[in-house]
């Protein structure tokens, strides 16, 4: 029962997809061109099962077979799709009869309950003896037994004449002939300077072959061999020609002397009896094919770019992300597509330094078809990382030039974080085996960095040192110096005058106070009296020893006048009046007598000082 | 007593004029060019090293130079691979700045990029010690100092002439006498490095390979080989000949336009 359900539900998954296959193509192909005499197939194609094949109505072609039908089916499946193909197939064999244009008229034919007609076949038949137009009559008169270069000849065509650099280039020998080659062997392999180059026509048991007119000429079409060319560097690259040696059957007609009997020599004119073939061989040259090479684009080239071309994809994938130290890590990196897949270089990952990293294993495969060379290019890394901690491999760049958009083109790995475990019996931080301790690692040296600004920009040439700033502050202190000099002398010097002048009019001064000293005496004003004569006598000794009048006491006046050696009687003297004169002008009482007395002895004093003194 | 008080001020007020005279000195930091600066470092620390280049190079080609542009230029240009380039430029930066430790590891190590090694003769002790004692400075600095030892020998001066105490008198005029020395010392030093920058030739050799000649001609022997990167010294020149001596103190001739002057 569960059985049942199951194969229910699958065929509800087939049904769909079947349907799908219904797109249905009914054609009909035939030569463009025959030759009248000539037997040629006309198909009619099918990609569905049909039923009631209705033919056409042929005419002005005999039908020597036909119609035999033969059908294929096949079923494909790509990721989980099934697809289911078939192809029926119904031949004629047919033969022209007389020259002109016919049109074979639609054959029908029904398919899945509904109507389809093919489309009309036009053939041109052309007299078989007359010379196609524009060719001069061929030289049947050749010489039997060798070949014409009419007969068989070998071209070689390039898809681009004007690729790029490391842009694929599919190069085609195509042997062309009316004769039969029985075999034929590549000579020499044309020397392809300046290419890479891959072999597309892997099997050479099996030749595509099929008609073609040339010059008006049905040739039987072999593609000899079909080669994909990268080319290496840019300007006027040549490809040689190829060499081809053929065995052919040609022909040979013997020389026998002619009966006059038409039917007699008819007979023997007749291939079967009179022509003998006989295995010639032969060489062919192709054609030598000249390729402009484009260079690559300079502007906008990556630095990465180490000279793909064509159309790829790129994926990385790593086993594992958080392996125990030491534990190795596989990265996967896959390049795809097609182009000059195999000169794709590894990639430049930036691996952290304690990662052990391998040269990579590069494998590439490579599947060669007609259309080309595509095929996935593989790196593997191996890594093991030596100490624990979280790294990350960066993302690195591939890129490729595609030469249909002209433009380059890049893609990047995704970035790979790891955190990798401490491994067993592995130090703490680092990782390592205890108890060895590492040196730092130097990976690389660089130069500094530049400094940032604001710089102090000055002007070229123009330094401090030398210049006249530069003197005329080195000059400047000793002129300040001798300007302080000049100032001290000067200032010294008015304070000698000074005291000079009043040493001069020291003993006047003092005579002036004296003088009013006595008239308050007249007038009996005791206080101004003693005032005026004290004042008299310390001024006279200010001025005469340039002291100011703060500085002066009892004592700094006996050793001044000491130092001046006047005589210590006059100094006593002196020094009493001024101690009486003090007395006096605080102390109360009758004073007249001593007043006078007093006034004479300090006139007295200054004029014996002024004696001693000169 | 008096007289000090009077005629310190003006002594005062002199010596703070010649600080501000010798600070102000080429302090233009407000120039406009170092925006151009500024957007090349950006360039170059982009990986536009072109770009970083042509900016760099415009300043000084409106006749600014400083240390730092020249370093930043040195190291341009040995991102560029350009090795006689920045070598030029790093021994440029180190005329105007001889202690920048930035530029001393970078011109070592532009220096290993080149082809010839040669090895210099060695010097004596004292002659070690006196080009670096010389080197502390460049001839600005050395200059400056001087100034500033003149300026306190004569305010000891100053202070010796109106000082009445005697321990005073005696240490100011000893004191002034160690800074005239210095004075003269140090303006002897700031010649030495101002004949180095100005007078005093070399030049780093640009073509690939130069042969040496034993004479102004080309005609006469040749007697060595040396490669781009390498730093001559010139000692004559003669037509578009130079006589050169390199670090290991031989000596030749070869054409002038195959080096480039510092």
């Amino acid at each position: 029962m569960k059985l049942r359900i199951y194969k229910i539900l699958l065929l509800c998954f087939f049904l769909p997809r079947l349907a799908l296959a219904d797109n249905i193509s009914f054609s009909g192909s035939a030569p463009a061109e025959v030759l009248a005499g000539q037997q040629f197939r006309l198909v009619y194609t099918v990609n569905a099962e049909a039923e009631n094949f209705t033919a056409p109505e042929i005419k002005g072609f005999a039908i020597l077979a036909g119609p035999t039908q033969s059908s294929s089916s096949s079923i494909q499946i790509i990721n989980n799709q099934v697809s289911r193909s078939f192809s029926y197939t119904f031949t004629y064999t047919l033969v022209a009869q007389q020259e002109g244009t016919f049109t074979i008229p639609p054959a029908r034919l029904s398919a899945g309950g509904k109507q389809y007609s093919s489309n009309a076949v036009t053939i041109k038949v052309r007299p078989a003896t007359s010379p196609p137009p524009g060719t001069t009559a061929p030289k049947d008169q050749q010489a039997p037994g060798t070949i014409s270069s009419k007969d068989v000849f070998l071209r070689a065509t390039v898809d681009k004449t004007n690729p790029y650099q490391g842009e694929q280039i599919i190069v085609t020998y195509r042997l062309y002939t009316r004769i039969p080659v029985s075999n034929y062997h590549i000579e020499q392999a044309p020397s392809t300077t300046g290419f890479w180059s891959e072999e597309l026509s892997r099997d050479r048991t099996r030749l595509l072959q099929y008609t073609d007119v040339v010059d008006g000429q049905q040739y039987t079409v072999a593609e000899l061999r079909k080669v994909a060319l990268f080319p290496q560097r840019s300007g006027t690259l040549r490809i040689e020609p190829l060499e081809v040696e053929i065995v052919a059957r040609v022909q040979q007609q013997q020389q026998r002397r002619r009966t006059g009997d038409p039917f007699f020599d008819n007979f023997f004119d007749d291939p079967f009896f009179g022509r003998r073939t006989q295995n010639v061989q032969h060489t062919l040259r192709s054609n030598a094919l000249n390729i402009n090479v484009k260079p690559l684009p300079v502007q906008n080239r990556p630095a990465q770019f180490s000279g793909a071309v064509g159309d790829f994809k790129i994926s990385a994938t790593v086993d594992k992300t958080e392996p125990a130290a030491n534990d190795p890590i596989n990265l996967k990196v896959v390049i795809s597509g097609k182009g000059n897949i195999r000169l794709i270089d590894k990639l430049n990952f930036q691996f952290p330094p304690s990662f052990e990293v391998y040269d990579p294993k590069i494998s590439t495969d490579v599947q060669v078809t007609p259309t080309g060379v595509s095929g996935t290019r593989t790196l593997e890394y191996l890594i093991i990382p030596r100490s624990a901690g979280n790294f990350s491999i960066k993302p690195a760049a591939f890129s490729y030039f595609h030469p249909i958009r002209e433009q380059y083109i890049t893609m990047n790995t995704p970035e790979f974080n790891f955190s990798i475990v401490r491994g067993e019996g592995m130090d703490m931080a680092t990782g390592i085996a205890a108890g060895d301790q590492q040196a730092i690692q130097y990976i690389a040296s660089d130069i500094r960095f530049i400094r940032q600004g604001p710089f102090r920009l000055q002007t070229i040439g123009s330094y401090f040192f030398g210049s006249v700033k530069f003197y005329a502050l080195y000059l400047s202190p000793l002129v300040f110096f001798g300007l302080f000099v000049a100032l001290l002398q000067n200032h010294i010097k008015n304070n000698t005058d000074i005291a000079r002048v009043k040493i001069r009019r020291a003993t006047r001064i003092a005579r002036k106070r004296l003088k009013q000293a006595d008239e308050f005496l007249k007038l009996r004003m005791d206080e101004k009296f003693f005032n005026e004569l004290s004042q008299a006598l310390w001024g006279y000794l200010s001025d005469k020893f340039n002291l100011p009048l703060a500085e002066l006491s009892l004592e700094t006046v006996r050793s001044r006048l000491e130092n001046r050696s006047v005589n210590t009687e006059i100094i006593n003297d002196f020094i009493g009046v001024l101690e009486q004169c003090e007395f006096a002008r605080f102390a109360p009482g009758e004073k007249s007598q001593t007043m006078d007395e007093l006034y004479q002895r300090a006139l007295a004093l200054i004029t014996r000082i002024e004696k001693e003194l000169k | 007593m008096g007289m000090i008080k009077k005629i310190l001020p003006g002594c005062l007020a002199a010596a703070l004029m010649v600080i501000v005279l010798l600070g102000s000195h080429k302090s233009i930091f407000a120039n406009p060019y170092n925006e151009v600066i500024k957007q090349a470092n950006i360039e170059y620390s982009s990986g536009y090293y072109d770009q970083a280049l042509e900016l760099y190079i415009a300043v000084v080609e409106q006749g600014y130079e400083s240390a730092e542009l020249y370093y930043n230029i040195g190291n341009t240009f040995f991102k560029l691979n350009r090795i006689p380039e920045s070598i030029l430029y790093y021994e440029r930066a180190k005329r105007l700045a001889p202690r920048d430790e930035n530029i001393r590891f970078n011109l070592e190590l532009a220096r290993t990029r080149t082809i010839d090694k040669i090895e210099s003769i060695p010097e004596l002790f004292y002659e070690r010690w006196f080009r670096s004692l010389l080197s502390i400075h460049h001839a600005d600095g050395w200059g400056k100092l001087s100034i500033v030892f003149i300026f306190l020998a004569m305010a000891l001066a100053v202070v010796f002439l109106l000082t009445i105490r005697r321990w005073l008198r005696v240490l100011s005029f000893y004191l002034g006498l160690v800074f005239i020395i210095f004075s003269l010392i140090t303006l002897a030093f700031a010649f030495t490095q101002h004949y180095q920058r100005t007078v005093k030739a070399e030049a780093i050799v640009f073509d690939p390979t130069v042969t040496v000649k034993s004479s102004p001609s080309e005609g006469s022997i040749d007697l060595f080989v040396i490669h781009e990167g390498t730093k001559v010294r010139i000692t004559d020149r003669v037509g578009e000949w130079m006589e050169v001596r390199i670090a290991s103190g031989s000596m030749g001739w070869l054409k002038a336009n195959a080096v480039e002057k510092i």
